[in-house]
């Protein structure tokens, strides 16, 4: 837990190759703010005032719009992800938590209601809830497999997996998963489910086609957040008590690396390339960059007050 | 249905229907302070998890009921519960969390806490880093289960510790 020196911060940041122009979107909880860096500048670009304690963060890249749940007031904001302006207002009630978007076209989204135990299907469009759906207890973290038309949803209190039909109110299971799932993650190639169980420190591993658990991960301490990347190569898990990022390699699940990041890290997401990771840390107000060519951190930006961003908060 | 019963014969209807331990909304403290005494002086005293009660002025007594768990007693009010994550020697770090919790004993639902030291030219720097929840984690929590009420109650104890650490090191020299 003892601070590193942040040399990494004194480096110029030079990212060869680096075509497309990503950005970080950041849930500041604490100051009732959302804040947007560009991943190729390292530059803050916005900071956007919202309503109290933003969290979860879903972003429609084709629908140059993104989504922020505020718990605390059972609201969900639209921001426009060009001109930074509200473009409106979802009121959900309950607890909005972990929120997702349906790439696939359909004008989907999906939010977890911590407080309702319930799975809220929101049309983008008209603002409103259409469906209630219900899962296990506290649900925090979902994932959205587009092309297999599945919703995996992580219920913290009542350590399951609930697996749910994208289009159809259809549940096709319910998992037990090692102690309080929070976060979820499907790969690429939807055939592996990770979950990271906070109080067990480990990944409970569940095959995607027929729901069984194929393998318990031991990770650091309290693992937050889960990410795959793009090539099927890694799973990564963000361990907030360690204050590091584990490495596995998503085929054999064996432990490549264990990347110092900064203070209560919350959230991991990868690059739409699988070149790099991008940590959320809570605690010390900063955006870890770790290279994943080298599993090495590359740079530590500061960011504004108390970075949550629960989801996928990286986009183009 | 034996979870609502044990709950029934335990009085604890009594309570307010409160929404589970961990809400969505982390609070975090962050306190320092700088003691004039050698590292491992000052990590003698805070690393034995036992011994809260010799030098933390709102602690009246621990148990140990098993290793790992301490029940601290806090003075004039009543029990609560915390175990043991982490102790790191090498690097002087510890962190352990709210195991039990009694918003009536200290109005927070849950926390972990960190304490760190580290060596600076005038002794030992001791951080004390909290995340936690408050009380009352459903949307509409009265006043004293709010997180206001929770961030004073976890910097107070932070901070009125290591000023009694403090004096009690710095007074032994």
């Amino acid at each position: 837990m003892q601070l590193k020196p942040l040399y990494f911060c004194l480096l110029p940041l030079f990212v060869p190759g680096a075509v497309v122009a990503e950005r970080a979107f950041l849930t500041h909880q604490a100051v009732d703010s959302v804040s947007v860096v560009d991943l190729q500048t390292s530059e803050r670009i916005a900071e956007i005032g919202v309503a109290a304690a933003p969290v979860g963060v879903a972003i429609d890249s084709a629908g140059k719009r993104f989504y922020v749940t505020h718990p605390e007031k059972g609201l969900i904001s639209v921001i426009d992800s060009e001109s930074y302006t509200k473009i409106g207002e979802i009121r959900t009630g309950g607890q909005p938590f972990g929120i997702a978007v349906d790439h696939s076209g359909k004008r989907q989204v999906f939010v977890a209601d911590w407080e309702r135990n319930a799975l809220l299907v929101v049309n983008p469009e008209s603002m409103l809830v259409v469906d209630v759906l219900a899962v296990g207890e506290n649900p925090a973290g979902l994932a959205v497999d587009d092309k297999r038309r599945r919703i995996y949803i992580a219920n913290r209190e009542s350590h399951t997996l609930t697996v749910l039909d994208a289009d159809t109110p259809d549940q096709y299971a319910d998992v037990k998963t090692a102690k309080a799932p929070y976060a979820v993650t499907v790969s690429e190639d939807g055939r592996q489910i990770f979950v990271a169980a906070i109080e067990d420190n480990s990944l409970t591993v569940i095959d995607g086609e027929d729901y069984s658990v194929t393998a318990t991960l031991k990770c650091g301490d309290k693992p937050y957040s889960v990410a795959t990347t793009p090539d099927n190569k890694y799973v990564l898990v963000a361990n907030q008590g360690s204050n590091d990022l584990w490495v596995f390699d998503l085929n054999t699940l064996e432990k490549l690396a264990e990347i110092t990041v900064g203070e209560m890290p919350e959230s991991v997401d990868v690059s739409a390339d699988g070149r790099f990771a991008y940590v959320t840390n809570w605690f010390s107000n900063d955006l870890s960059v770790i290279a994943l060519d080298s599993l090495k951190e590359i740079q530590r930006l500061s960011v504004a007050e108390s970075p949550r961003s629960l989801g996928r908060f990286i986009a183009d | 249905m034996k979870y609502w019963a044990s709950l029934l014969l335990a009085g604890q209807f009594l309570l307010p229907n409160l929404a589970v331990a961990h809400g969505p909304t982390p609070q975090k403290i962050d306190e320092q302070i700088v003691i004039a005494a050698p590292l491992d002086a000052v990590w003698q005293q805070v690393s034995e998890f036992g011994a809260i009660a010799d030098w933390h002025p709102l602690v009246a007594k621990v148990e140990l009921p098993e290793q790992g768990t301490r029940v601290l007693t806090l003075k004039g009010k009543g029990n609560i519960t915390e175990s043991l994550d982490d102790m790191n020697a090498d690097e002087h770090t510890m962190s352990y969390r709210l195991y039990e919790e009694d918003i009536t004993v200290f109005p927070v639902s849950f926390y972990s806490v960190s304490i760190e030291l580290e060596q600076v030219e005038a002794g030992t720097e001791m951080s004390w880093k909290g995340r936690f929840y408050r009380a009352d984690t459903g949307n509409f929590p009265p006043e004293h289960y709010s997180d206001d009420a929770a961030v004073v109650a976890m910097s107070e104890f932070a901070s009125t510790g290591m000023k009694a650490l403090k004096q009690q090191l710095e007074g032994q020299k």
